[in-house]
Parts: structure tokens; C-alpha cells; sequence
């Protein structure tokens, strides 16, 4: 295998340790990303795209180059592709490359100007961003702050139809200052406004009256590099290029087709007989594709968050001391072994490579991740639990066979100090009901997963903020505190203060056990150059910079 | 027969409603709706956010009335629009259709060119080599998981052969030797579970026939084994199998799931199962309200072969 591991070395047989290193070393996310968020008051001119320490396909004397067509295969459905109203990721990673924000990520995370050229802050409570010009949205009308301002009144309604709506909720209103000038005012301080943005999450900025108006599920008119010749669910999408994209010459490839393929022994039969120029794939697919020397595999941590999540409405979870005690009898290096087939690193609240916020995995694994089985039996016995205890742990199948696989090992870990765990497997509607304000809070413990976040907020306000339903019993006004403060806080030094000391308390009070953050591999044809995987696993930088080298 | 036609015809009517009303009313009982799952398990939304996407899809409405609404559409040949994908349900199943049909036929054709004479020969040598062989066709293909075949055809055919179908469907009638292509895998492991079915059948049901004393009545006659065997046997014989083959094409209508998700053929089995994964109540009920169709027209086909194949059966 032309191996180019993203320099952060998922690679199974690279030891713990070094691993651990790497990532620390601020390859997952590049620290800067999110600091970059924040930090300059003023940017402008789009970030050169920055040197990448991955792969070297770029590297060729001939360069880019444009046209071909190519067919990349696509691990899931986005079901729809609107995107103001998807939560799902496979949705973003459907819609992607069509629609645009204000700010967009490099293939570093770094975040950069999009649609908007560049931005200030005259104050803390005001982002005045510049609007490119000359920009057409697919249909040939020119895009223009009336766009931006519709689209945030849109999302910022009570009632809105935008899901991911909490991500703006710091915004007072938007105002158009001329045709290429919108002016954002916020309620507090708002440092993950451009993450926010950029992470294409109910912020794809749409044609004004769009959402009334069109499908907006099955068809697109966005300002992005591809446009939308025909999505049918469950079979392809089907992209061609955008002659008239604002960063000529990107992108380089005529068109592209992702064709739906779930089964993870499709795609790597389809890379093997080179069908398909692209695939997604797991450690255990990435290990079997290794020895053909006309794919080229990339490899690192992404920031997929696995987690287990108490219900601190209910006896005996909602004392702390027990939460405490079962995170002491979890043993996560097992987890990772057996469920994760020993691709992942342990994480804490904040999923490890998220720029320099989250908790370094080797101080995890020395402090609060050890397994101590005395001082949890200890802590169960101070708390008035008996052996015994019975434990309803809800499990769905979201990725594959991690949770429940999770759910097995973490059975037999509390074992060990009397917890009698009983898994209660479920489909997924009815884990999400069951696991909802609208189910009562029907588990002891539930186990799920976080896809990307915009900010280090992201990770910690929805849950653990006491007056969030989802908060699910959580309650320390401290930490209620430090949270409005850390969201509202500009400078990064003083919030990476914050997030440290919200991220102890939490660990001590465990209202989540935080287990690990998985590694992801994606298969390329060696032919197929320019493509460098991120963190998030999002593929838009990756395709527009991609060509055929054939 | 004409009678007998028009009664069937108007029994349609019924059994419809019936299958429309149970699968609109358990996807009701199931629980979490499309609003749960479009929100998903990481998100976190207001109550009003909620009421908000409910009122948006037309799912905050009694279920009465939403059936009635949707019954209404049906009469009026309207399926009903995806609430997921915002397409009209017709068009969704049109759009598979082509796949799931070419699947179904092809996979039943190579299947009873196979096993009707097969289970025939085995039958009429019982016990010999022949039979043995027969058998042990049988037997491997009722043994061997489908899935399971499929996954060794993709593997041998790529690592051995280096080789795959081109991975997005093409009609037979654009492209014939590709769509053989992409077909070729998926129907030969529809077909090997079908053979050792269809070739059970056949030969049981003959053997009994054998057996009986219009047979004897014809071998004393002096007929030739050949003519009693076609001309006296093989058309009783075959009434248990036909049933058995109307089954099962209406089985691989709706329940080639596995092997069209592994192949990346997606049909009409695939179109509702993940229809009542995400909660699409109106693609799960055009889904399967097509299905009954197919159904309903499959047995109503049987029964009339029946009439052709047995001289006694009459409908009137």
C-alpha cells in the first residue's frame, strides 16, 4: 500500500505513546483552527490553501489538472439534502459541495474565508462580514446579503425548522448594511460564530424565499464548486462542476458521481476492481486493502465521540460519587480494544484532536481514566449501593457495531463491582424516542456518539447546562457559570482556562462516561490526486481539489 | 370465468384496504416518528422546534384523518410525497421498479430452468446416483445464506478477477451486455436459495403423483413413460410448484433487500425498509400497498393457471 497516513498515524501497530504524541502535537485539528475562529479581528483574502503534511499526490510536476469524470463511493445515504432541516451527517456529506457558508474549512481545519471575503469586529458583540462579489448562485442570479439575512431569519426563528439552530442562539439579529455587507449582533459575546458557519450545519446560506419556495431535498441551488444534476435516494448524487465558481480554477473534476454504497465489502470490491476512484472504510477494511499497490489509504483520529450518557433524573445515577465509581470500573483501553478493534483514543469531554481544547489522552489515562476497582467499590459502598444494582443500559446500532459491541465489554466491567448491567438493544427510532424529552428519559445509561462539533461549546452547553432539558438532571451552578462565561469569552487563552476547569469538574462528576474517539481511513485510487481527508471527515475540500492524474 | 374474474377483481378491493389500514396503523404503534429521527440523537431542540417540524410535515394531525387524507390520494392514483426526501412516492418506486422487476424475473427464470427439470429427473429416478445429485443441490442451496454467496461472488470476482459491474445501474434496453453485467451476480444468488426450493417441491409433488392410480391406469394403457410423464404427470404435478414460484416472485418483489444492498442495486424492498427505519410513513405505505398489489395480481394468475393446468378446476 502507498500508505500516506495523515501524519497523526491511526495506524494500529503504532504504539499508544507515540500515538498519543502525535495527536497532542495538534495534527487531529490543528490547534490554530479554532483559535483562528476567534482570535483575529479582522481577516481578509482567503487563507492560501495551507501546506498539508499529508499526502504527497499534490506533489507532481505536472500539477492539477482539469476535467475527467469520477465515481467515489459514498458509505451513506444523506436522505435528504436540505440543508437547513438535517441533522445528519451523511446529509452535510450529501450537500456539501453544492452549498457554501460565509466561513468554509481547509483541509486543516483552519477556518476561512467562504462566501464572505473577509470579516470585522468592531466590538465584541458585533461581526460586520464583507460578501464576495460577483458570486452566482446556480441558477446564474447574483448572491447578495439579502441571501445571508433571509437564510439567518430563517434559522434563528423560535419555531425554526432549522435543527441545528442552538449553534446561533447567541445571535441577536442580522442586518443588511449594503448588497455585500451583512452586519451580525450578538447577545453575548459569540466566539464560535465563524465555526459556526463553517461547519455547515443549518448555516449553508440559501437563495432568499428558497426554503418556501423550492425542494429544497432533491434539489439544490447553491453557490458551491459542483451543482446537483440528480439525487436519488439510496442510489447516487450525481455532481457536475459549476463553470462559474468564484475559486476558479477549483474544482478540477467535471464530474463526479457518489454512488450509495453501505456495505462496507462493496466498496472495497469496488476499489479493488477500480469502479470507484473513492471509499470511505473502517480499521479493519483499511487493513485489508493495504497490500493492492494502486490504492493509496489515508489514516487518523476523527472527531467521532463515543460517550455514555447518564440519566441523572433517576436513582442511584443521579449522585455523583456512584457516576464516579463506574467511571472508575470502566476500563477504556479494553473498550477500544474489543469494540473499537483498537482503533481509538481515549477522550474526554471535549473529543481528543479538537484543537487544543480537550484533555490530553495521556493525562486522561493517568488520572481519572485508570481503573481503580477499590476505590470504586469504595465509592459505590459511601453512596448506599448495593451489589447488585441493576443498570438499563439503551443501545442502538448508529455506527455499525460499536455500541453494542461497547455495550458487552462495559457489562463485564461492572461486573467487577456489582453492577448488574442489563442491555436493552433497540432499533434506532425507537432508541431516539426512548432517549428524548418525548420518551421520558427511558435508561439508566444510554450509549451514543457525536459527530463534529463547531466549538469547544458544542461539546458541553446543550448537556450540561443545567436549564437545558437535555442537561437530563445535571445541576451544578458552578459549572452553569463557567459555561456562559467560557461561550461568551473572546480571548482563547482565558477560555482554554475555562474549558480546562469545566472539563475537571466534569470528569469528577462524570454525568457522561466519555469513552473514546474512533479512526477513520478513506481509500483513494492512486491516480486520483489532491484529496486529503480531514478530521471531520467531511469531503468538500478534498473533491474540489481533486483530479484525475490519467 | 368471466364471473369468477369480476368477483376476484372486487375481493381486490377489500384485501387493500385491509393490508393499507394494518401497515398505516403498526407504523403508528411503532415508536419515535419521522421527526425523531430527522432530529436525530445527538441534537438537542426546543419543544416549539419540535411542534414546529411536526406541523411542517403533517404528522401533528389525528391519525384518522391522515389516513383518510392519504387513502383519498391513492383513489386518486397520488401515493403520497416522502416525508424525508419530499419525492413523490410513485416516483420513488418507478425509479426502482426497473431493478427490483429484472431482478425477480430473471432470478425465477433461472431458477425453474433449473430446477423444474431437475426435480423431475430426480423424481422419476428415485433413489438413483441422479436423485443423490439432485438432493445435494438441494440441500447446499437451502443451506447457504444468500448473503453469504453474495459475498464471496464480490470477493472472487474482485481480487481474483480484478473485475466489478459498473456500480450505477443501466437499463437493459440502453445497455444490454452491461446491464448482464450488473445483473449476472445478484440473480444467481437469488436463484440458488429458489432452485433447491422449486426442485424439492417438484420432485415430492411428482413422486406422489407417480404414485397414484391414474398413472398405473395410464402405464397399463400402454403409453410411453415419456407421454405419461408430460402429458398425465407433470401437469398435476406442477399445481403445488406454481404456487410455490407465484410466492416466491412475490417475494423477491419486496424481499431482495440483502442481496440489492450488498450488490448496490437498490429496490423496492430497500425503499421501505428504510422507510420504516426513518419513520417515511408515506413511502412504507405506497411501498407495501404496491406490493399487495403484486400480490393480490401474482395469486390471482395462479389460481387461473390452475384452471389450465388441471381440467377438473373450473371457475364459473
Amino acid at each position: 500500500m502507498a500508505s500516506t497516513d495523515t501524519g497523526d498515524g491511526a495506524r494500529p501497530n503504532m504504539s499508544r505513546r507515540q500515538f498519543l504524541r502525535l495527536v497532542v502535537a495538534g495534527t487531529g485539528i490543528s490547534a490554530s483552527s479554532i483559535l483562528a475562529a476567534c482570535g483575529s479581528s479582522t481577516s481578509s483574502t482567503p487563507a492560501a490553501p495551507a501546506p498539508t503534511a499529508a499526502p504527497a499526490p499534490t506533489a507532481t510536476p505536472s500539477g492539477p489538472r482539469r476535467g475527467g469524470s469520477s465515481i467515489w463511493a459514498a458509505e451513506s445515504d444523506p436522505v435528504a439534502l436540505n440543508p437547513i432541516t438535517n441533522s445528519n451527517f451523511s446529509s452535510t456529506q450529501g450537500f456539501e459541495h453544492s452549498y457554501e457558508s460565509l466561513t468554509a474549512y481547509n483541509d486543516k481545519l483552519e477556518i476561512i474565508p467562504a462566501l464572505a471575503e473577509s470579516w470585522q469586529t468592531p466590538d465584541d458583540l458585533t461581526y460586520i462580514f464583507n460578501l464576495r462579489k460577483g458570486v452566482k448562485w446556480h441558477d446564474g442570479t447574483d448572491f447578495t446579503a439579502e441571501d445571508v439575512k433571509y437564510t439567518f431569519d430563517l434559522v434563528l426563528q423560535k419555531d425554526s425548522p432549522a435543527v441545528w439552530r442552538n449553534n446561533f442562539d447567541q445571535i441577536e439579529k442580522v442586518e443588511i448594511v449594503d448588497s455585500h455587507t451583512v452586519k451580525f449582533t450578538t447577545k453575548t459575546p459569540f466566539p464560535g460564530m465563524l465555526g459556526a458557519c463553517a461547519i455547515l450545519r443549518s448555516s449553508a446560506i440559501i437563495p432568499k424565499g428558497a426554503f418556501e419556495k423550492g425542494n429544497l431535498d432533491n434539489t439544490v441551488v447553491g453557490t458551491g464548486p459542483y451543482k446537483l444534476v440528480e439525487y436519488v435516494p439510496k442510489d447516487y448524487i450525481k455532481l457536475v462542476r459549476n463553470p462559474d465558481y468564484w475559486g476558479d480554477p477549483l474544482p478540477y473534476l467535471d464530474e463526479v458521481t457518489f454512488k450509495i454504497m453501505e456495505e462496507e465489502e462493496t466498496r472495497i470490491a469496488a476499489l479493488r476492481a477500480g469502479t470507484v476512484d473513492y471509499a470511505f472504510l473502517s480499521a479493519e477494511g483499511a487493513e485489508r486493502v493495504k497490500a493492492e499497490p494502486n490504492l493509496v489509504v489515508q489514516q487518523g483520529p476523527r472527531t467521532y465521540l463515543y460517550v455514555m450518557i447518564f440519566n441523572m433524573l433517576r436513582e442511584p445515577w443521579s449522585n455523583p460519587k456512584v457516576r464516579l465509581a463506574l467511571n472508575y470500573a470502566t476500563n477504556r483501553l479494553e473498550i477500544i480494544d474489543k469494540a473499537l478493534s483498537g482503533a481509538g483514543t481515549v477522550s474526554g469531554p471535549i473529543a481528543t484532536g479538537f484543537g487544543n481544547w480537550f484533555v490530553p489522552p495521556d493525562q486522561l489515562l493517568s488520572g481519572y481514566y485508570k481503573p481503580d476497582i477499590e476505590r470504586a467499590k469504595a465509592l459505590l459502598k459511601e453512596a448506599g449501593v448495593a451489589e447488585g444494582q441493576k443498570l438499563d443500559l439503551l443501545v442502538t446500532n448508529f455506527s455499525g457495531e460499536v455500541f453494542s459491541r461497547t455495550a458487552v465489554v462495559f457489562q463485564e466491567q461492572m461486573k467487577q463491582i456489582g453492577i448488574d448491567v442489563q442491555i436493552r438493544q433497540v432499533e434506532q427510532g425507537v432508541f431516539i424516542k426512548e432517549a428524548s424529552p418525548d420518551g421520558n428519559w427511558n435508561y439508566d445509561v444510554n450509549i451514543n456518539a457525536y459527530s463534529p462539533r463547531h466549538d469547544p461549546d458544542g461539546y458541553l452547553w446543550a448537556r450540561f447546562f443545567s436549564e437545558n432539558p437535555y442537561a437530563v438532571g445535571y445541576k451544578n451552578p458552578k459549572m452553569d457559570e463557567l459555561l456562559k462565561t467560557a461561550r461568551a469569552t473572546i480571548d482563547p487563552a482565558q477560555r482554554k482556562v475555562m474549558y480546562d476547569e469545566i472539563q475537571g469538574i466534569l470528569l469528577e462528576e462524570s454525568p457522561m462516561l466519555w469513552i473514546a474517539v474512533d479512526n477513520a481511513s478513506e481509500a483513494t485510487q492512486n491516480y486520483l490526486k489532491g484529496y486529503v481527508r480531514t478530521a471531520f471527515t467531511r469531503r468538500d475540500w478534498g473533491l474540489k481539489n481533486s483530479w484525475l492524474d490519467k | 370465468m368471466g364471473r369468477y374474474l369480476l368477483r376476484r377483481l372486487v375481493l381486490i378491493i377489500p384485501t387493500l384496504i385491509g393490508a393499507s389500514l394494518l401497515v398505516f396503523v403498526m407504523m403508528r404503534l411503532l415508536p419515535g416518528d419521522v421527526v425523531d429521527l430527522l432530529i436525530g440523537s445527538e441534537l438537542t431542540l426546543s419543544a416549539e422546534q419540535r411542534a414546529g417540524l411536526r406541523a411542517m410535515l403533517g404528522v401533528d394531525q389525528p391519525w384518522y384523518s391522515q389516513y383518510l387524507t392519504w387513502i383519498g390520494g391513492v383513489l386518486s392514483g397520488d401515493l403520497g410525497i416522502s416525508l424525508r426526501s419530499s419525492q413523490p412516492v410513485t416516483t420513488l418506486i418507478l425509479q426502482r421498479l426497473p431493478v427490483t422487476v429484472e431482478l425477480a424475473i430473471l432470478a425465477a427464470l433461472i431458477s425453474w430452468v433449473v430446477a423444474i427439470p431437475l426435480g423431475v429427473i430426480a423424481a422419476t429416478r428415485r433413489n438413483s446416483p441422479t436423485d443423490l445429485f439432485a438432493n445435494i443441490v438441494g440441500l447446499i442451496g437451502l443451506a447457504l445464506p444468500n448473503f453469504w454467496l453474495a459475498t464471496l461472488f464480490l470477493l472472487i470476482t474482485s481480487i481474483v478477477f480484478r473485475w466489478q459491474p459498473s456500480p450505477q445501474w443501466v437499463s437493459p434496453f440502453e445497455d444490454l451486455r452491461t446491464n448482464l453485467q450488473q445483473v449476472i451476480m445478484p440473480t444467481l444468488t437469488l436463484s440458488a436459495g429458489m432452485i433447491a426450493v422449486t426442485m424439492r417441491m417438484m420432485r415430492s409433488s411428482m413422486l406422489e403423483v407417480l404414485g397414484q392410480d391414474y398413472i398405473r391406469t395410464a402405464q397399463a394403457k400402454g403409453l410411453g413413460d415419456r407421454m405419461v410423464l408430460i402429458s398425465h404427470a407433470f401437469k398435476n404435478a406442477a399445481i403445488p410448484v406454481v404456487t410455490v414460484m407465484g410466492v416466491q416472485v412475490g417475494n423477491l418483489l419486496g424481499g431482495a433487500v440483502i442481496i440489492e444492498q450488498i450488490f448496490g442495486l437498490p429496490g423496492i424492498g430497500w425503499l421501505i425498509l428504510n422507510g420504516i427505519y426513518q419513520r417515511d410513513y408515506p413511502v412504507v405505505q405506497g411501498g407495501v400497498f404496491f406490493l399487495a398489489v403484486a400480490f393480490v395480481v401474482i395469486n390471482l394468475l395462479i389460481d387461473l393457471t390452475y384452471a389450465y393446468l388441471d381440467p377438473r378446476i373450473h371457475y364459473g
